[in-house]
């Protein structure tokens, strides 16, 4: 059974249409990059399958549960246990250290103080930033900070891990090193990975390419 | 500048059209803060202007006011003056002046609520003689016409030929009104409760024999005395007491001062909350306008020109606001004029209510302080505005802004808070007429109040400590732990506005438990009696000594005693001198000593010198300590102790009764005590006694007690309620700032949302930063009150006054107000977190 189903899915803005009619699946585990030019759809496509946005018409479902019938705090509590994001510009909380950031989805779901500082500090080494632990974001280099956030992104093991250019910020070498890290953690969790990228590297790590123009899928469906 | 207008008129100005109900509500607001300011200023100033018209209204105002050094003038001073001054054309009016009130206007039963009329007795030979000074329709009659009577003015609405029934001192007697005195603009006219008399009828009616209170002397012009007004004065001040018209407005200003003080501190505080709310809404508008403003940095316009534009719009806004609080400020003053001036009754008297008027002076006054206000309140967010990267207003790489190095900086708070405790150790600044300046007192108020808020950040870091243990508190207590300038403002503000309020309500509360100890020491008589027409503790209404006598044979009285009152000019200031029977204070015990005398017998002379207690305020007013021997007005005392006095801040001196008698040349008395057989009925001896002296108000033990508290409590009725406006403001204050700062946050929210919290979770976490905050600002606010409090009580107070209060706080009292402060705050939070998670995510429409 696939993790996500996009289903004819399409969404205008002020009567200009954004998408039209999209629709893919992915599988568990599976690694899917979405390419496409500027204002072909991509960032929208994200929006309505992470349920930050809704679609006009068409349905998305994640784990079998459908988007369109939840409610808000429905589609919230989607998105803290199933749905894990990496920003191109990190988000991440500033108030917060690194440590902090990363358990904040655990926070979220209640888990216990000592399992989430066991899982935090896990990850903290596993993506190489134990050091930095205590570091405010503003502390923090660009490729750090999205090691954080990607720490963030599967710490409460989610079944889909949505990316919006994770390497648009960084240089080559540091966003290669991310891409890197990104795809073995996904690899180590199988958990399914939607990619939004630019990047020809990005597209390396991934089994399968959606590209995007003019809010229609045209190749890979 | 072509670039700032640019901006103002294709940006700022659109705005203003786009969001027009926010632009409104900003007029609205400064509009409030700058009517209270002037309607309060305005009140005051037409309640104060009653003092004047009452003896200046008559004639043009006199040069000089001749006065006796203590007691009357009699025919021989008059003769006296008139020879000293040789050939020199000086006119000579002499006065007798009483208050009275109208019989038929019993007023509600409270001190202070019967209206007070002014009795002037002149001579009208002498007043036709200076025809084109005196008012119009005496001037354009003659002696021939003249009829006995009073003239009064048309405002008073009353008909020639009517009876007016009066009570004058302890009696209610009928005069005729013998002509209405019209006005004629350019002329003096008479006030509109004032009742003119000749002055042999007025002698006469008011038993005063050849005695007058007063000569008004008006020079004319001359050339032959070149220095008329001065050699007048000069001749005249070396046999009695001589004033002229800036010592009575002086006089009536020093009377007043202490309200008046109250009143000016009060309308300041309304308008430092207006500016405050300004700040915040300002604030909010560049948040609001920051991609514009990042945008135009992005075409090139300079940081100068931005923050010119913010700074020019901000004035506007004061000009709009300033526009329409002179409009609603002169609404306001015609209504709180009539608060004012009984107010001022109760406290001080014979003040006529006036109509507030509003003079091109004070407008322009008012204006200038709404667009100040504006501008000083804008001036940081226009700075913020001009000062903040392009990239950060873009919004990619947004971080809260933390404000400058200075206002992080919390040590400053705690630095200002140890010079007010320093400052508040320096002594008082003291004038020529007795008059104090607290200036220390008040520097230190400031700056703690100030360095409070300041300091108050350590509160919110300490209350942030705690360890979080859900996302909602961990995000909530993460912003506390690394406030920006937005939660200090929040913080401070409210501190300073709990503070404030915890300080004035421990004042209150220590003046309420003084008072009620002083008058259960001090107030122990069963009965007391004044004339009717007695408002307050200026009314010179006197009681006669056939009636004190028709008193002492009232059955069920066991013992009288009386007190006699005058007050005379000392050292430029005015004093009020009593006059008790020693001997039946003694025995009762009752005044309450601050520092009792040596010998038990204390009104005995020694060496010849005359023994006299003063009150607290003497002696902080002139410096006086015990055991000096004083020269008042030509007698030698010797101050053998100190009482515990609140009922007047000028300073009283009490005297035997036997010298008071001498020295004022009068047995009348201003107040009867009686004390009752045991068993007696109060009521029925008081309703007994009014029914026999209608001139006479009568009052139970327990009735002046709620009298004396009541209008305690009116005098700090206004202090309430702007309190209660500056606590509300201060909430509100923090909702605006929540609302900046997740405004500023929306990038956070939306990456909460994306990471599954829910609205609700985000509204919670909103709710319980502005708990942290309102913690903060309640917990500091109240602790930093309560300093305040003692500084009000043992300096300012002691400074002005010279009035020894204990401290006393009401507990319940000032846990109410945390727990209202810490409510409010929090629910104010809440709405503004529901509001902000329903904000667009701001990264997701990129």
């Amino acid at each position: 059974m696939p993790v996500l189903e996009v289903q004819s899915l399409t969404k205008s803005y002020a009567e200009r249409p954004i998408l039209r009619g999209v629709s893919f699946n992915l599988n568990q585990g599976e690694r899917v990059a979405l390419l496409g030019p500027s204002g072909s759809g991509k960032t929208t496509v994200l929006n309505c399958v992470g349920g930050v946005d809704r679609a006009d018409t068409g349905s998305v479902s994640i784990a079998g549960q459908v988007l369109a019938d939840l409610n808000a705090d429905g589609l919230a509590q989607l998105r803290r246990r199933h749905i894990g994001t990496v920003f191109q510009f990190y988000h991440l909380l500033p108030t917060l250290s690194a440590a902090e950031n990363i358990e904040l989805p655990l926070q979220l779901l209640g888990v216990p103080t000592p399992e989430r500082e066991a899982r935090v500090r896990q990850l903290l080494e596993r993506v190489g930033i134990a050091h930095r632990a205590a570091a405010l974001p503003g502390q923090l280099s660009g490729g750090e900070m999205q090691r954080v956030a990607i720490a963030r992104a599967v710490v409460h093991r989610p079944t889909l891990i949505l990316a919006d250019e994770p390497t648009g910020s960084l240089d080559t070498t540091t966003g290669a090193q991310v891409l890197d890290l990104l795809a073995e953690i996904v690899q180590e969790t199988q958990a399914a990975l939607l990619l939004v990228t630019h990047s020809p590297d990005a597209v390396k790590h991934c089994a399968r390419v959606l590209r995007m123009q003019d809010g229609q899928i045209v190749e890979g469906a | 500048m072509s670039t700032v207008l640019l901006i103002l008129r294709r940006c700022a100005l659109r705005h203003w059209r786009l969001a027009f109900k926010q632009q409104l509500a900003l007029v609205l607001i400064l509009a409030l803060g700058s009517s209270v300011y002037l309607a309060v200023r305005l009140a005051s100033n037409a309640a104060l202007s009653g003092f004047e018209t009452f003896t200046d209204g008559v004639t043009r105002q006199p040069d000089w006011t001749v006065q006796a050094l203590t007691g009357s003038l009699h025919e021989a001073d008059l003769r006296e003056m008139r020879e000293s001054l040789g050939p020199r054309p000086v006119s000579l009016l002499p006065v007798v002046e009483e208050t009275v009130t109208p019989a038929s206007d019993k007023g509600n039963g409270e001190i202070g609520s019967r209206p007070t009329w002014r009795l002037l007795g002149v001579d009208f030979v002498a007043l036709l003689n200076l025809r084109s000074e005196a008012p119009a329709g005496l001037g354009a009659t003659n002696m021939q016409s003249m009829r006995a009577g009073v003239y009064v003015s048309p405002k008073l609405g009353a008909k020639a030929g009517e009876d007016l029934r009066l009570i004058v001192d302890d009696r209610v007697i009928t005069l005729k009104v013998a002509g209405i005195v019209p006005e004629v603009p350019g002329v003096p006219s008479l006030p509109a409760h004032l009742l003119l008399m000749d002055l042999p009828e007025a002698q006469t009616m008011l038993q005063r024999g050849d005695r007058v209170d007063r000569v008004e002397v008006l020079s004319q012009d001359s050339t032959l005395f070149p220095n008329l007004r001065e050699e007048t004065g000069g001749l005249l001040k070396a046999h009695w007491q001589v004033r002229d018209g800036a010592n009575r407005r002086q006089l009536a200003g020093t009377m007043t001062q202490a309200f008046r003080l109250n009143l000016t501190i009060l309308s300041l505080l309304a308008l430092l909350v207006g500016g405050y709310l300004i700040f915040q809404a300002l604030d909010g508008v560049v948040l609001r306008r920051r991609n514009e403003i990042g945008i135009l940095k992005s075409l090139g316009v300079t940081d100068r020109a931005i923050q010119i534009a913010f700074l020019l719009e901000s004035g506007l806004l004061g000009l709009c606001g300033g526009g329409l609080g002179i409009l609603l400020g002169w609404l306001g003053a015609q209504a709180a004029v009539g608060g004012v001036t009984k107010t001022m009754n109760a406290l001080y008297g014979a003040t006529s209510e006036q109509q507030a008027s509003l003079s091109t002076s004070e407008a322009l006054l008012a204006l200038s302080i709404s667009i100040l206000a504006s501008l000083i309140a804008a001036w940081w967010p226009a700075r913020m505005a001009a000062r903040t990267p392009p990239a950060h207003m873009l919004g990619h790489h947004a971080t809260p802004f933390e404000g400058g190095t200075v206002w992080r900086v919390e040590w400053i708070g705690w630095a200002m808070m140890l010079a007010a405790v320093l400052l508040a150790q320096l002594p008082v600044l003291r004038f020529e007429n007795g008059t104090r300046l607290p200036l220390a007192g008040y520097t230190a108020a400031l700056l703690w109040l100030v360095g409070a808020g300041l300091a108050a950040s350590t509160i919110l870091r300490l209350v942030a400590r705690k360890k979080a243990m859900s996302a909602v508190w961990c995000i909530a207590l993460s912003h506390l732990r690394r406030p920006t300038v937005r939660h200090r403002f929040a913080v401070a503000a409210l501190a300073s506005a709990v503070a404030m309020t915890t300080g004035m309500a421990v004042m209150v509360a220590s003046f309420d438990h003084t008072m009620r100890g002083w008058i259960d020491r001090t107030m122990k008589a069963d009965i007391y009696v004044s004339s009717a027409g007695a408002q307050s503790a200026s009314s010179t209404h006197a009681i006669t000594q056939g009636t004190v006598a028709e008193l002492g044979q009232e059955p069920g009285v066991e013992e009288l005693a009386f007190v006699q009152a005058k007050t005379l000019m000392w050292h430029g200031g005015e004093v009020l001198i009593l006059g008790t029977n020693p001997a039946f204070a003694h025995k009762h015990d009752l005044y309450a000593w601050v520092q009792a005398p040596q010998l038990e017998k204390w009104w005995q002379a020694k060496d010849g010198i005359t023994s006299a207690i003063m009150s607290e305020s003497w002696s902080e007013r002139f410096a006086t300590h015990v055991g000096d021997v004083i020269d008042l007005a030509g007698h030698q005392v010797r101050v053998v102790a100190m009482n515990a006095e609140y009922g007047n801040e000028r300073g009283s001196l009490t005297l035997p009764a036997a010298v008071f008698r001498e020295w004022f040349d009068t047995d009348e008395a201003w107040r009867v005590a009686l004390m009752l057989k045991p068993g007696v009925d109060a009521e029925t001896v008081r309703s007994h006694i009014e029914a026999m002296q209608p001139g006479l108000s009568v009052f139970t033990n327990a009735h002046l007690r709620r009298e004396a508290l009541r209008i305690f409590r009116q005098t700090f009725s206004v202090t309430h309620a702007l309190e209660v406006i500056g606590v509300i403001v201060a909430v509100v204050g923090l909702g605006l700032a929540l609302t900046s700062l997740l405004l500023e946050r929306r990038a956070v929210l939306a990456t909460l949302h994306s990471l599954g919290m829910t609205r609700r979770e985000i509204a919670q976490s909103a709710a319980l930063e502005g708990l942290g905050v309102a913690c903060a600002g309640a917990f500091t606010g109240i602790a930093a009150g309560l300093w305040l409090g003692w500084l009000l009580v043992y300096r300012i107070n002691k400074q002005c006054f010279g009035w020894t209060l204990q401290f006393h706080a009401v507990w319940w009292h000032l846990a109410v107000l945390g727990v209202a402060v810490i409510a409010t705050g929090m629910l104010v939070a809440a709405l503004v977190g529901r509001w902000a998670a329903l904000l667009p995510a701001e990264h997701t429409e990129e």
